[in-house]
């Protein structure tokens, strides 16, 4: 039985930067839930429990040098498909009524130490 | 409800042990990588008893026990003596955070099959704990159905320090009521085969027919 399958195609840098943000939100003293998590409209990046809230994370790992902030890379509409697989989530784990919030972290490889870049509540609920 | 909350990293985090780990002691390391990388401090070890005889209910614990204390000699009860299971019985309830027991009789056994019994006792050991565990370990592949995360470990009674004391919770509560069901029904040897299909009991149940505590579903238990 393995529900949790690789992305082949996920990059190298993507799951650094995912490491980094995991590890983050855990010294933020949040529990991580799923990482990877698979639905039909893609990938969750994190699940996170935040106290008694449900937090979905998007990371966005930059090794470019770009202007603008990691929430500007979550277009409105990766904003939705988010918002749908964070729906799938909740059914596929019979959670019916909890509180749940978005965090996009945006993690920046381009210095010496990655910067940590994190956005509670990044963008609109359930 | 579907798929509880198996741990979707579950499986690739740990199988590479899976193979070096019957020769070893139980350890915490799991428990500690599950504490480091991923937050959780309340994490259960689940373990179930009498899986396999032809009478008497299967009894499954919850252990939470504190990580980085020492628990010398815990290890899976099916390497222990009955002594030392005892021994480490007290231990365990004197040191662990929480423990919780769930048991499910023949009855439920019978409609139900014993895996999903099982299963049931399992679950019934996670509610039983005085405040729910934020990680379950369980025992064997299969998930319970509670909406904790949760891994599965295969062998995990002899990887996992936690579900070695499970393993032995259930196992000296399930054999200590085996002891009085002797008293109850003493031709059947209950106090020493434990209501497993011993040469004795089994003769002892063509002569005398099953109990009420006998699994009916089970077979050589309901005579051909």
């Amino acid at each position: 039985m393995r529900l949790f399958k690789k992305d082949k195609t996920k990059s190298r840098v993507g799951e650094a930067g995912e490491g980094l943000a995991r590890d983050f939100l855990v010294g933020k003293g949040m529990k991580i839930l799923a990482e990877n998590y698979r639905t039909r409209w893609g990938e969750l990046d994190l699940v996170a429990r935040d106290g008694n809230t449900l937090v979905f994370v998007e990371v966005k790992t930059r090794t470019q040098k770009r202007f603008g902030s990691p929430l500007e890379a979550v277009t409105p509409d990766k904003q939705r498909r988010i918002t749908r697989m964070a729906q799938t989530y909740l059914l596929e784990k019979g959670l019916g009524d909890v509180a749940a919030r978005f965090d996009v972290i945006g993690i920046d490889l381009t210095g010496g130490a990655p910067r940590i870049d994190w956005i509670p509540n990044a963008f609109g609920g359930l | 409800m579907t798929a509880a909350s198996l741990h979707p990293l579950f499986p690739t985090l740990f199988r590479e042990e899976k193979e070096a780990a019957a020769s070893h002691s139980p350890t915490f390391r799991i428990e500690t990588t599950l504490h480091a990388s991923y937050g959780f401090d309340r994490i259960a070890g689940i373990d179930e008893a009498g899986r396999g005889p032809l009478a008497g209910p299967v009894v499954a614990a919850a252990v939470i026990l504190p990580l980085g204390e020492d628990f010398p000699g815990i290890d899976d009860s099916k390497r222990l003596s009955a002594a030392a299971r005892e021994r480490l019985f007290a231990v365990i309830q004197a040191r662990a955070l929480g423990v919780g027991m769930g048991i499910v009789g023949p009855e439920e056994i019978d409609t139900l099959n014993i895996r999903r019994a099982a299963l049931l006792a399992m679950k019934k050991a996670v509610q039983a704990l005085p405040e729910p565990p934020d990680f379950c370990l369980v025992d064997g592949r299969d998930e319970i159905p509670v909406a904790i995360p949760q891994g599965p470990l295969i062998k995990g009674d002899q990887r996992s320090l936690s579900i070695a004391a499970a393993s032995i919770v259930a196992k000296v509560t399930r054999d200590r009521i085996m002891r009085a069901y002797h008293e109850r029904y003493p031709v059947y040897g209950f106090d020493r085969n434990m209501g497993y299909g011993t040469r004795q009991h089994r003769e002892a149940l063509k002569r005398f027919g099953p109990t009420p505590i006998h699994r009916r579903s089970f077979r050589g238990v309901l005579q051909p």
